[in-house]
């Protein structure tokens, strides 16, 4: 099979699940009832401020029960209440697919967008998306260069003190939830030693309005996002130099690694170009990974730093039952992760002769 | 093979094998003591707040006390019979009486009584209300009301003669208010503002110029007593089946309260039984259907293996989290747990059932399968005498890893803010979440470390396993 | 002056259940263009003793003792960035046992053969006249030169084999340690490679080690043999006093084991198993198999003695009390 078969064949693959996920959430969606529950709250809405306005002009009551149902005939139909529900869900799916994300109807969601409502859910996207990258997306950047730098030494470190203690560090931090240590440390370094914001939504401003005062504004930006940057750091750090740590480890026992020492390379060769290249398709591929995951936002995180980003628009969009932002991000955060994929799949091209050949 | 004793002591060599193993017993320690000692209504009484009125609120745990903390101790006291019974200006009057002693800096939150099987004395067909009162007879002498009742009894029919429902009252702060203008100030001309007027009960006082009042806590022995008040003909040598006399102290227990008395050790211990169950359950269910899955590609190939391998890809892209999210944000509270594990057990199995299936494919090539289909074993049979067996070590350390999993989605959907009901280590940190109260230590830190020690017991105890089973990873 | 002298050499293995002394007071010598070959059975420290010459003992392993002397250089005694640029792949090159897997699974053979070079010619190479070089060596084992483009996953095994080969005389090196080069291969690539060897060592004017546990491949190639049984040398001399008038009950127990084709004689195993060696027995390591074994043997350790000009053993038969 030749390398364009391979990848076509794959991206075949990806598209296929790209579209039943989305096909999913339309099926949890609308088969659930979910979405007919929430037409119907609205329509309840609306008929209740049509009958308002009509008992102001003061119709009789047999005249405003038959305008009230006309009325309320009109939005069913209009809303598609009358059809089944596949029916009702085949535009957006089709619309979700090629990227008519439509109108969010909550306001709570263009709330943390920061803009008047209704806001366009793809507007609401593009603008949490570059949220969640300066604190999620950072953060993880952070980890991975780090451990990049020091996983292999401390690979070759093993069974010393400072291995332990790292592993040790790892352990411990992959056990703590995320969110827990957001919480304690807005308690503590935001109320107590005061060295950190307490109320993160304000970054908001500081973000939409970046062009007013750049200087200003990237002050401001950095020091609302260091303690959640700072906290996911911790929190990650130990699992990032734990598991670059043991795919070092599992190249530097091979064969073809003792054989480039007893050419005679420096040590610092061995390492940069016959360890780390071997190491290389692991970590590019949780490198890749992570950082695509970040994109998505980290629901409980964000909702516990009460930071707007990705993750909080999709919970907002849950709370307040706001079918097309629901859509619209759940389309995006599988885009996401299967383009992140399909990138590592050109990527093993590149680095592992192996997959270039077979 | 290795026999399970074999098995224990590989895992005991290893430092963490034993750390893991001995929190691990921890755990179904504490998890069968919970299901042995709680109520099976416990997840009502939990959310009732009328269950926790004797209790302090946001009390931190009553060992503070002893680092020197000055925090009013909780004390209460269960009697059966009465301390003494009077005759006093025409009627007959029951006490019952506790000593309390105010050691440090601080005032008691309240007073609480609570009576069972309140008689009722009928004279005729006339039923005669009772006075209830409860008095504190303080260091300096001075003797305050704090409760007083009248209760009568209107609906009280049939052949017995008492009261079956609890009854609880907490202190009366217009009562107390009254009672400390009239006997200890001698004025009403004052401000008396504070809500928590209990206080009053326990301070000495100090008028400025402006008629502020200045209190503070009046260290020194209290004598609580319960007075019933019946006509003196009278024949009860009690009037009540139970009566418990609460000074409601400002810390409690070995865990604390939360912000409407929960006493925090109890949820605690039962987020045990309940946690375990959520995690076992879920990894189970998951493996199981990855061994079966991944098995079943291996041996079968062909379109079964295709199918299969499209739906895992599936499963793979799907976005866990937001799905979680919203299948359980559409199921009815009552069953969001089991929904939880559910969607985490549909979509969690596909990671092993990949692994499984290559290390299917390489078992397949072995000549012992070709025997067995040679002498006409059937494929079930097969995959369940010669494949599992061969990839159970590999399943039992995955089994163990994915334990925390559905632990720590449980506590992180709960503390986004979904309720389910149940009091788990995560429900209890969404309760303080849900309070803003962060700064109560002793609510958040501890089923914080729950949640941690949970993931390290299975996370240690998984390692060893997979050393013993991989011994490649030996000194890694 | 010996090119290679070993003198009593130590390499213990440092692990938590104990000392491992793979390598127990080891000495011998090689001279310019000789061949020694080491015989002995599995986990008697042959590889470990490789490693050893190139100061790379595989931790938790360490030299505890003894001397290597290259030319009279004590490489115990160097540092090792001395090491490294004097002695590896420079004076003594190595092909690995398990040559498999010594290839990287991601630089083409072109790139691995030149990187050898690399790191030890101060200039006279640059990476076209490199690439000649590895294309002549390549050829000189057998390889068109279209190999040097080639990944280690599209070769076969002897292939592979002679790619290790080519790479280990790419610094011209004056002394090569072949460590079971052959005992993964079929016996006809097997038989080709052996012929390789020889054919080398005449063009090059190589000195080889030659480390297996096939005596009869040994006997094709070798000079000198040193038979070693856990972790120490027992009987060391030519090829023709080893293999003619073995004096070691070991030596004669591994002969009497080589199948010879259109021999009536039974082939006869050592009965047991060589011993652990973080847990050697005492006095002769051999005396739990030997059929001779006396008092003396299960207390005292046997002296090399040495029975005739060049031929040494270590067994109490031989050596007078
Ligand atoms: N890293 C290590 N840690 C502890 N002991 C080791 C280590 N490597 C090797 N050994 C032990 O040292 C002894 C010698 O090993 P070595 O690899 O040198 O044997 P060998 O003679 O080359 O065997 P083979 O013919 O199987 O290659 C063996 O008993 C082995 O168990
Ligand atoms: S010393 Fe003794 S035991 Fe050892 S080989 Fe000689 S005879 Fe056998
Ligand atoms: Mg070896």
């Amino acid at each position: 099979m030749g390398l364009g078969t391979v990848l076509t064949r794959r991206a075949i693959a990806l598209t296929f699940a790209l579209i039943v996920v989305v096909l999913l959430t339309v099926l949890i969606i609308g088969a659930t009832g979910y979405d007919a529950t929430i037409w119907k709250a609205i329509i309840n809405e609306q008929v209740r401020a049509y009958q308002a306005t009509l008992v102001q002009k003061q119709a009789t009551a047999a005249q405003v029960q038959q305008l009230v149902a006309q009325y309320r005939n009109k939005l069913i139909h209009l809303y598609g209440l009358d059809k089944p529900w596949y029916v009702r869900m085949e535009p957006l799916l089709i619309n979700t697919l090629t990227f008519n994300l439509g109108l969010s109807n909550s306001h709570d969601v263009a709330d943390v967008a920061g803009v008047p409502y209704p806001v366009p859910v793809g507007t609401a996207i593009m603008l949490c998306l570059p949220r969640t990258i300066i604190m999620i997306t950072i953060a993880q950047l952070i980890c991975a260069v780090v451990a990049l730098y020091i996983g292999p030494y401390i690979a070759y470190k093993r069974g010393t003190l400072f291995d332990r203690a790292i592993v040790s560090y790892a352990a411990l931090t992959n056990a703590i939830p995320v969110w827990w240590l957001g919480m304690i440390f807005i308690y503590f370094f935001g109320f107590i030693m005061g060295w950190f914001p307490t109320d993160y939504r304000a970054v908001v401003y500081y973000i939409n309005h970046f062009m007013d005062d750049p200087v200003t504004s990237t002050q401001y930006i950095l020091w609302y996002a260091s303690l959640p940057i700072i906290t996911i750091v911790i929190a990650f750090l130990g699992s990032w130099l734990y598991s670059v740590r043991a795919m070092v480890l599992r190249v530097v026992r091979e064969d073809y690694i003792n054989a480039a020492r007893a050419k005679g390379l420096p040590e610092s060769v061995v390492v940069s170009k016959h360890v780390l290249r071997a190491a290389s398709p692991p970590v590019v591929t949780s490198v890749i990974l992570s950082l695509a995951g970040s994109l998505g936002g980290y629901i409980i995180t964000e909702s516990i730093f009460d930071w707007p980003g990705m993750g909080t628009l999709y919970w907002v969009a849950i709370t307040s039952a706001d079918v097309p932002t629901i859509l619209g991000l759940t389309y995006m955060f599988t885009l996401i992760y299967i383009l992140a994929r399909f990138t590592l799949e050109i990527l093993y091209i590149y680095l592992d002769p192996r997959v270039r050949y077979s | 093979m290795k026999s399970m004793m074999e098995w224990n002591r590989e895992l005991m060599s290893y430092t963490s094998g034993k750390v893991g193993l001995a929190l691990f017993i921890f755990f179904i320690v504490m998890s069968i003591y919970a299901l042995m000692v709680m109520p099976p209504n416990y997840k009502y009484a939990w959310n009732d707040p009328k269950h926790w009125q004797g209790y302090p609120q946001l009390a931190p745990p009553s060992w503070v006390r002893m680092l020197g903390y000055q925090n009013a101790a909780h004390e209460s006291q269960t009697f059966t019979a009465p301390t003494s019974v009077i005759v006093r200006s025409g009627y007959k009057v029951y006490t019952f009486s506790m000593l309390y002693n105010l050691d440090v800096k601080d005032y008691p939150q309240d007073i609480v009584v609570a009576i069972q099987g309140l008689k009722v004395y009928r004279m005729g067909n006339r039923t005669i209300p009772v006075l209830i009162q409860v008095d504190v007879r303080r260091p300096d002498g001075k003797v305050l009301a704090a409760v007083k009742y009248v209760e009568y009894f209107n609906n009280v029919n049939g052949t017995k003669a008492y009261v079956k429902l609890p009854l609880t009252r907490s202190a009366d702060r217009n009562l107390i208010i009254d009672e400390v203008e009239s006997k200890i100030l001698n004025t009403s001309n004052v401000l008396l503002k504070t809500p928590i007027a209990v206080s009053y009960l326990f301070s000495s006082f100090k008028i400025l110029s402006n008629n502020s009042v200045l209190f503070q806590p009046l260290e020194g022995p209290y004598v609580i007593s319960l007075n019933f008040y019946y006509p003196v003909n009278t024949p009860y040598v009690s009037p009540v089946d139970k009566a418990t006399l609460t000074v409601v102290g400002d810390c409690y227990g070995l865990m604390g309260t939360d912000n409407i008395g929960r006493d925090l050790a109890q949820g605690l211990l039962y987020g045990f039984p309940i946690a375990l169950a959520i995690g076992f359950g879920t990894a189970l269910a998951s493996t199981f259907i990855g061994l079966l899955v991944g098995a079943v590609s291996a041996y079968y190939g062909g379109w079964v293996d295709e199918s299969l391998q499209r739906l895992v890809d599936i499963i793979g892209n799907v976005p866990l989290l937001p799905f979680l999210i919203l299948l359980v944000d559409i199921t009815p509270v009552g069953e969001r747990l089991q929904m939880i594990m559910l969607v985490l057990v549909i979509f969690g199995w596909g990671g092993l059932a990949i692994v499984i299936r290559s290390m299917g494919l390489s078992i397949k090539e072995e000549p012992y399968i070709d025997a067995a289909k040679a002498i006409g074993l059937s494929n079930a049979k097969i995959i369940f005498k010669h494949l599992i067996p061969q990839v159970m070590p590999y399943v039992v350390a995955s089994l163990v890893f994915s334990v925390p999993g559905a632990i720590l989605s449980e506590a992180g959907l709960s503390v986004l803010g979904l309720e389910h009901g149940w009091p788990t280590w995560g429900r209890i940190l969404a309760d303080a979440r849900m309070a803003g109260r962060y700064d109560i230590w002793w609510w958040i830190l501890p089923p914080g470390f729950l949640l941690a020690l949970t993931s390290l017991t299975f996370v240690l105890l998984g390692m060893a396993i997979e050393t013993i089973v991989e011994p490649r990873l030996r000194t890694l | 002056m010996a090119l290679l002298e070993v003198k009593d050499l130590k390499t213990y293995y440092y692990t938590l259940s104990g000392i491992v002394k793979a390598v127990d007071n080891v000495s011998f010598s090689l001279e310019k263009g000789e061949v020694l070959g080491i015989a002995g059975e599995s986990g008697c420290g042959k590889s470990t003793l490789a490693w050893s010459l190139l100061k790379l003992v595989p931790p938790p392993g360490r030299i505890a003792g003894g001397k290597i002397l290259v030319k009279d250089n004590d490489l115990t005694k160097m540092s090792d960035d001395e090491v490294r640029s004097k002695i590896r792949w420079k004076t003594i090159s190595m092909i690995f046992q398990g040559a498999m897997n010594s290839l990287h699974p991601m630089y083409n053979v072109g790139e691995q053969l030149v990187e050898a070079l690399r790191y030890h010619s101060s200039g006279e190479f640059d990476e076209e006249a490199a690439l000649n070089k590895a294309a002549e060596l390549l050829e000189d084992v057998g390889l068109s030169k279209d190999m040097l483009r080639r990944y280690p996953h599209e070769l076969s095994g002897g292939q592979k084999q002679r790619v290790v080969i080519a790479m280990s005389l790419m610094a011209d090196p004056e002394i090569v340690i072949a460590d079971e080069p052959t005992t993964a291969l079929d016996v006809i690539v097997q038989a080709q490679i052996l012929n390789l060897f020889k054919k080398l060592r005449k063009e090059k004017d190589l000195s080889m080690i030659f480390i297996t546990h096939d005596l009869s491949v040994i006997a094709e190639v070798s000079d000198k043999v040193a038979i070693m049984y856990a972790g120490k040398i027992v009987e060391y001399g030519t090829s023709e006093q080893v293999f003619l008038n073995p004096l070691h009950p070991y030596t004669q127990g591994l002969l009497k084991s080589i199948p010879k084709i259109r021999s009536k004689e039974k082939i006869e195993w050592i009965p047991g198993v060589p011993p652990g060696l973080a847990n050697p027995p005492p006095g002769c390591r051999f005396h739990p198999r030997c059929p001779y074994a006396m008092d003396v043997c299960r207390r005292e350790e046997p002296p090399m003695i040495e029975v005739e000009p060049g031929h040494y053993v270590a067994c109490w038969l031989h050596s007078k009390r």
